[in-house]
């Protein structure tokens, strides 16, 4: 479930440690500014992701007008999902063509590691998209009143917008086949 | 009914400043608070179970048991903090809230990785919840011995921690008052692409603390369900766990956990060929009365899709046949079993687009015929899993929302 964290290039608090040292209050005030320093050099870098709330599933889906497209529905706390992003990537890469839509099912406060987690499968020009709803039941819902909210979730739309839901990691096979249905 | 305390609380939330003013107060009150690194509780207010009177709101993810005296206790996390506070009005209202981590931490929560509280015949008060350590997740457990005036500092559970992550921890006590704690175990990982978590548990020993070795009882766990636990008539416990079987199956097993050197007996009870790679976040139930054992779980196999129930009378060798239940078209999620002799108790949530719904169903035979569910109460913002709890009063659904705050709905 867990999965390591994103890598920040040091640990802040060691650094702090070694700048400040125990001073308490400046210690902890610090390692705040640190972060959100970070974190605005990290956002620098990418685009964030936008906030997928309600009526956004009929907005991706409208945006992409007579196109095919792959939304895929992911977690930084899945593993399955962490397992499935190097087959994304090589298909990305192979597939540049294919519009591939990403949607983190988790909240703002992991904004940094979703990118983190998308720029080390070279998925950063994609498409991205967060939940930014509490309720997140609802928002799946408005994706598919079928789905349980199981992870991943992988949506592929052919140029009419008819849609297949798959869920779980996906071999190259049935990406192939999903591929074969949907891009003719 | 409502205290005084209380009274202020909504006062504020109703007062001439807007909803942001105070939004801004609270945070830099948390602010403030967490860079001192101490609470101080008497900031808290007693209150209702809505969580105005916490510092940061409370917390969707809160579990509750009984104390010997029918007091009810709760564990709150909120986003650095878990508190402990109890009723002693079938949950409508609360005292002060008592902080466990007097140490900020980043906590981990969900419905599958959520906080434990029990209660021993003497009073003593055992608290587990994952944080961030120096692994991304960490069980910790902490005890009060002075009735929930203070708490431990809070220690991991494992005895690898500091090299792998422990999480979704099922802390038990079984007739006897001896405290368990069942989690997802991650040391035995050499490649996390590989499939499935270790179980290990240890036991709280309430003299001494915590049994310093943890031990290891299973492998090849589904990495995202919660672990099931109950205890045989021999106060053995019985475990409900979904697995990974060959063939990427995520079907459920039992495990009992034998004496020492033994090795434990794993079986495999439902089997449904839910062939997946995926998250389900959907752990199962079990309950053990006069040594039959009741279970429900959730699945998508082929063989079968939904919530289902069964129960055996030979220790978990046979079940009965799977009886589905819940609403299919409102993706019933989430089940609770509970058994009080003849009567056998079901509790699970539904959820329509609009509004989550809590239904329960009762047998009085054990299992083998069902009243039809009701719906006992129902929700249209964000809720956590329900879970059965009964004391000498009667068998309640222990249930908690953010719009709605906590509820204990009697089951009649």
């Amino acid at each position: 479930m867990e999965r390591q964290k994103g890598r920040l290039p040091f640990n802040p608090h060691q650094l702090n440690r070694l700048l400040f040292g125990k001073t308490m209050i400046l210690k902890k005030l610090l390692s705040s500014l640190w972060f959100l320093l970070l974190m605005s050099l990290n956002l620098q870098a990418q685009a964030e992701p936008s906030a997928f709330s309600s009526g956004s599933y009929q907005q991706i889906v409208a945006s992409h007008a007579n196109q095919p497209f792959m939304l895929v529905i992911w977690s930084i706390d899945c593993t399955s999902c962490l397992k499935d992003m190097a087959l994304l990537s090589s298909i990305h890469k192979s597939k540049p063509e294919l519009n591939i839509v990403m949607l983190a099912a988790d909240d703002a406060s992991a904004i940094e590691q979703i990118q983190q987690i998308l720029a080390k499968n070279q998925l950063s020009d994609s498409e991205s998209w967060v939940y930014a709803e509490e309720n997140t039941q609802k928002l799946q819902f408005e994706i598919d009143p079928t789905w349980y909210g199981e992870l991943p979730r992988t949506y592929f739309f052919d140029k009419a917008h008819k849609r297949t839901g798959v869920s779980g990691v996906l071999s190259r096979e049935a990406y192939e086949a999903m591929f074969a249905t949907i891009l003719n | 009914m409502r205290n005084s305390s209380l009274k202020t609380a909504v006062r504020l939330d109703n007062g001439t400043f807007g909803k942001g003013f105070w939004v801004q107060l609270l945070l830099i009150k948390v602010l403030v608070l967490s860079a001192c690194s101490a609470v101080n509780k008497d900031h808290v207010q007693a209150g209702a179970s809505d969580y105005r009177h916490y510092p940061a709101g409370g917390g969707v993810y809160v579990s509750a048991a009984f104390g010997p005296d029918g007091r009810l206790w709760r564990v709150v996390p909120e986003k650095q903090q878990v508190y402990v506070d109890y009723s002693t009005d079938l949950g409508k209202t609360f005292s002060a809230p008592v902080l466990v981590n007097t140490e900020a931490q980043r906590i981990k929560v969900s419905g599958e990785n959520r906080p434990g509280i029990a209660v021993d015949r003497s009073g003593r008060i055992y608290v587990i919840y994952a944080a961030e350590s120096a692994q991304p997740v960490t069980v910790y457990s902490s005890v009060s011995t002075d009735n929930g005036l203070h708490f431990s500092t809070p220690s991991p559970l494992s005895d690898k921690a500091a090299e792998a992550n422990s999480f979704q921890g099922r802390l038990v006590l079984n007739r006897s008052g001896q405290a368990y704690v069942f989690w997802h175990d991650e040391r035995d990982r050499s490649d996390w692409k590989q499939s499935g978590n270790a179980i290990y548990y240890t036991t709280i020993d309430a003299q001494r603390g915590l049994n310093a070795t943890a031990r290891k009882i299973s492998d090849t766990l589904c990495d995202c369900c919660r672990i099931a636990v109950a205890f045989d008539n021999d106060d053995s416990p019985v475990l409900l766990a979904r697995f990974i079987y060959p063939g990427g199956i995520r079907d459920h097993g039992l495990i009992k956990p034998q004496t020492d050197a033994e090795k434990p007996l794993e079986w495999r009870v439902t089997f449904d060929q839910w062939a997946i790679e995926a998250c389900p976040d959907h752990g199962p139930a079990i309950a053990i009365d006069d040594a039959n054992y009741h279970i429900a779980w959730f699945t998508q196999g082929s063989v079968r899709q939904g919530l289902f129930y069964a129960y055996s009378l030979d220790r978990g060798r046979h079940f009965s046949n799977p009886l589905a239940f819940g609403n299919l078209a409102k993706l019933p999620s989430h089940p609770d079993v509970m058994a009080k002799g003849k009567r056998i108790i079901l509790t699970w949530t539904e959820f329509d687009g609009t509004k989550s719904q809590l239904l329960a169903m009762q047998s009085n035979d054990q299992g083998r015929t069902w009243l039809p569910a009701k719906t006992i109460a129902d929700s249209a913002a964000e809720v956590d899993y329900p879970f059965l709890l009964s004391n000498d009063e009667g068998i309640f659904v222990s249930w908690n929302g953010k719009k709605e705050g906590y509820r204990l709905i009697p089951i009649n």
